[in-house]
């Protein structure tokens, strides 16, 4: 088992590492490419002010028109993608990781019960996005096959995770399905619908430089 | 991906003999340039990016119209269209352009009331109108907005006003005005003049009204002001709405050329929503022009300036509530809001808003082309509206009988949902009310 | 007199209960955990079992005190020989960084079982969970140790 930890840890994770650090430049790189070339016209029109403008409103839960309206998925994927975001990186365990393999230090981590309480939270969030898929007729019209895909790739590191974690099932087993689960996360974030992380700045940027400069008006 | 049926398919000649010639090859042949040549990152990105979390949904006045029919929804009609060609690459059969053609011509108005929805951002109206470019790379357009197009195409103007019709109408709405107005003129291509006024073609065609009632406007305010006699003088664009962007293009050149030849400092222009955009959003990027050439004053912001400077003065207001439809061309996509609400407060006693307005407006549904596609689609577009019925309903219980609308699309569209759902209000330009409250100085007792 | 004895029997039971970690190691050794002896009073993760003679009988180890004892670096960056005491005395708990107890613990165990290619590597081999909110879970709580 631990020549398989090992392999995950080691060869497999610099695999994913790379595929996910190389793949988000090279989607990046290409589309903006494209957007300059191809979309000139509207590269032209991008302004830091009402690009950074639109990002800040829609940071702020409930401030926008569409956050507004839509209380319960704001609610819900504010508390998802921070807790999504903070545990991964600021979780003991995998801190302990980065000081083993790289010697790197962390001047803060997450306590490990309040790490366990945001897995929780994420993998309820993923419960109400796929009850959301299933139940609700104008999300349900518009899912595709790999949008469960997604969803599923999305939680499986926080349930192993959180086996591991508890101990629950055989550990070994857990934590290298847990690492291999983590990996392919990290490295399909360019290629699949997770690419909102690396564009969704991007994409608000442009759209709120189109309204704030171009139309005069706000885009939330 | 599942293929989601599309049971309310409406007969239109232009679309059905325009895949009587279609083959498979073609058109995925067509795509796949499409996709090589003239998309760019905002297609491919905006196709990427979207999570699917429906949360534009409700923005749509389509969505909302029909109970909530998903298939209605902006997403819903991007998962229908451009989502499955470019998941199958373009292979797709000549029904499937059809449907495409039929939603992105006559479901969505561009209107972009779903950007204030989307947390990414993603512009729904951009990728309808990709759609409808395609489907025009096709020869797929519905017959009625085709036709105009190609007035535009043959005669640079939209109604297949002939050369010698167009100062012919000029003539004769100036001799009309002369009784009221003995000193009135509708100058002719005079060079170095301030203003060049400019129409729609529907104006000299079915609207003659109101070319009567800017000059007066303009010849009251004492303005140093012309109209050209030669083609160019029609500043509207079908042509950007059926996907023809070349021939976008060419209009746009032609106009400005227009003003430059005539040595104007600016163009004024009518009542109008999408000539608006035509100038400031598309025609000018399409030529390469960060914005117009000269200065394109939206007929709101002049009204806004002539009462601001005193040139026009309001004998009186008009009487009793009016309430206002923001033309979406104009307001959201120009920022206008708080002109045309100076210029409402100027001319009405009362004005009682919908809501929501300003930049949050519920589109009339003719926008974007759709009232032009005709007759076949003209319940689409009152369907499509309950939403605006039941604002204008709200109004109309506390006392408004008169909506104010600057743009003629608004116009079409909202007296067909005052007529479908029988709300028995008038519609007026702001021209209309001015015109007819204004000060006149120079007109005979 | 029976005052006496009592206070002599005290002493030295006391004086035993200090010395028996050191004179009998097999004992099974507890990290963290109240009485604090190897730091972690309050740990966030279960408590670490260690057996010292397991450990000391290891082909690698050999008897010697070495590379747990140590005490700084010789010219080779070879860990020179150190007081057998326990690592909290050096290595502050409280401390950030490589000298952290956390980290000496974590460096300490965690290479020389990669380098022996035997012994616990990943977190709950060592932080072994016996029960899930009250739940028993069948884990052996010492089973880091059993392992090869
Ligand atoms: C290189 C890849 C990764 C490695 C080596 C790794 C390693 C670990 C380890 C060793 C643990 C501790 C398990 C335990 O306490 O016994 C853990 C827990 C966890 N990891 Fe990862 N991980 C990786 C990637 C990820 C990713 C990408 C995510 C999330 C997106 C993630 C989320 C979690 C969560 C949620 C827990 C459990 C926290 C809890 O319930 O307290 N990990 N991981
Ligand atoms: C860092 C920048 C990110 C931004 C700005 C962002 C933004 C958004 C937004 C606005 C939504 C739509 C609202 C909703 O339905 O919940 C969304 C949905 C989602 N995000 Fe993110 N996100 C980011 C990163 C991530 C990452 C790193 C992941 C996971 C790898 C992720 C996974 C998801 C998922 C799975 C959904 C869809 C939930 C559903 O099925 O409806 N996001 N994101
Ligand atoms: S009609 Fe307007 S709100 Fe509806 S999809 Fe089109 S642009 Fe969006
Ligand atoms: S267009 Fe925007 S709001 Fe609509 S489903 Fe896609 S991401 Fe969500
Ligand atoms: S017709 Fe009027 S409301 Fe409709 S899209 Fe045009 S400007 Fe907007």
């Amino acid at each position: 088992m631990h020549d398989i930890y090992n392999f995950v840890v080691g060869p497999l994770a610099w695999f994913g590492w790379g595929v996910f650090i190389l793949g988000a430049i090279y989607k990046l790189v290409y589309a903006y490419n494209k957007f300059i070339t191809k979309d000139a016209t509207s590269a032209h029109y991008m302004s830091w002010k009402f690009g950074l403008r639109s990002i800040g409103a829609w940071l702020i839960p409930f401030f926008t028109t569409g956050w507004k309206n839509n209380p319960l998925v704001t609610a819900v994927t504010f508390v998802f993608h921070i807790c999504l975001i903070l545990v991964p990186i600021f979780l003991s365990a995998h801190a302990i990781l980065w000081q083993q393999f790289f010697g790197i230090e962390f001047f803060w981590t997450l306590p490990d019960n309040v790490a366990d309480i945001m897995t929780l939270l994420v993998i309820a969030a993923c419960v109400f996005f796929a009850v959301r898929r299933l139940a609700y007729p104008r999300v349900k019209f518009i899912t595709e096959a790999k949008d469960w895909w997604v969803l599923l790739l999305v939680v499986s590191p926080f349930i192993t995770g959180y086996l591991a974690y508890h101990q629950i099932f055989n550990y070994q087993f857990m934590i290298v399905l847990h690492v291999i689960t983590g990996l392919a996360w990290l490295a399909l974030i360019p290629f699949s619908r997770l690419s909102h992380m690396l564009f969704a700045l991007f994409t608000r940027a442009y759209i709120g430089s189109e309204f704030g400069g171009v139309r005069k008006v706000k885009d939330w | 991906m599942k293929e989601s049926k599309f049971d309310r398919k409406i007969d239109d000649i232009g679309l059905k003999e325009g895949i009587a010639k279609l083959t498979p090859e073609k058109i995925q042949q067509t795509f796949q340039k499409f996709m090589d040549s003239e998309a760019g990152a905002k297609l491919r990105v905006y196709h990427e990016t979207c999570v699917r979390c429906g949360m534009c949904s409700e923005a749509c006045h389509f969505f909302v119209s029909h109970d909530g029919d998903p298939s209605y929804s902006p997403v819903g009609k991007v998962t229908q269209t451009m989502n499955v060609l470019i998941n199958k690459k373009g292979r797709v059969d000549a029904e499937f352009v059809y449907k495409c053609a039929q939603i992105a011509y006559t479901e969505c108005n561009l209107c972009r009331r779903c950007m204030h929805y989307c947390p990414l951002g993603i512009d729904t109206g951009y990728i309808m109108s990709m759609v409808r470019r395609f489907c025009h790379l096709l020869g797929v357009t519905p017959q009625y907005i085709q036709d105009t197009a190609h007035s535009h195409s043959a005669t640079f103007n939209q109604m297949w006003v002939k050369d010698d019709e167009w100062p012919d109408a000029l003539l004769w709405q100036e001799e009309e005005a002369r009784d009221e107005f003995p000193n009135l003129r509708i100058p002719l291509d005079v060079v170095g003049a301030d203003i060049m006024y400019s129409v729609i073609g529907p104006e000299p065609k079915f609207r003659t009204q109101l070319i009567y009632q800017a000059a007066a406007i303009l010849h009251e305010a004492g303005v140093n002001w012309t109209m050209p006699s030669l083609p160019g003088w029609d500043n509207s664009d079908m042509a950007m709405y059926t996907g023809d962007f070349e021939m976008m293009g060419r209009l746009k050149r032609a106009h400005f050329e227009c003003a430059q030849n005539l040595k104007v400092k600016k163009v004024v222009m009518g009542e109008c929503g999408h000539a608006f955009r035509s100038v400031y959003d598309m025609g000018n990027r399409w030529c390469g022009w960060d914005n117009y050439p000269v200065e394109v004053v939206h007929s709101i912001e002049f009204f806004a300036y002539l009462l601001r400077t005193g040139m026009i003065k309001m004998k009186t207001k008009f009487p009793g509530p009016v309430t206002i439809h923001d033309p979406c061309n104009i307001i959201r996509g120009r920022g206008l809001m708080d002109e045309l609400r100076f210029v409402a407060h100027e001319i009405a006693e009362e004005v009682i808003e919908m809501t929501p307005n300003r930049e949050y407006n519920y589109c009339c549904c003719a926008g974007g082309g759709v009232i032009n596609c005709g007759p076949p689609f003209k319940n689409v577009r009152v369907k499509g509206n309950k939403a605006k019925a039941i604002q204008l309903r709200g109004v109309k219980e506390k006392g408004v009988s008169t909506v104010i609308s600057p743009c003629h699309n608004c116009h079409g569209g909202l007296e067909d949902i005052i007529h479908g759902y029988e709300l028995g209000m008038d519609l007026k330009f702001l021209g209309d009310i001015i015109y007819e409250h204004m000060e006149k100085t120079k007109a005979v007792e | 007199m029976n005052k006496l004895y009592t206070c002599i029997a005290c002493a030295a039971i006391a004086t035993l209960l200090c010395f028996l970690p050191a004179i009998s190691q097999e004992d099974v050794m507890t990290i963290g955990g109240p009485d604090a002896f190897y730091g972690f009073t309050d740990p966030q993760r279960p408590v670490v079992m260690f057996t010292h003679t397991q450990h000391m009988d290891l082909e690698m180890i050999d008897g010697s005190c070495l590379p747990c004892h140590h005490d700084g670096r010789d010219e080779e960056g070879n860990f020179t020989e150190g007081d057998m005491v326990p690592c909290k005395d050096c290595h502050d708990e409280a401390a950030k960084g490589e000298m952290s107890l956390l980290n000496a613990y974590h460096k300490q165990c965690i290479d020389c079982h990669e380098q022996a290619e035997a012994g616990p590597i990943t977190c709950g081999e060592c932080h072994v969970k016996t029960e899930f909110y009250g739940m028993p879970l069948g884990n052996d709580e010492n089973q880091g140790e059993s392992q090869e």
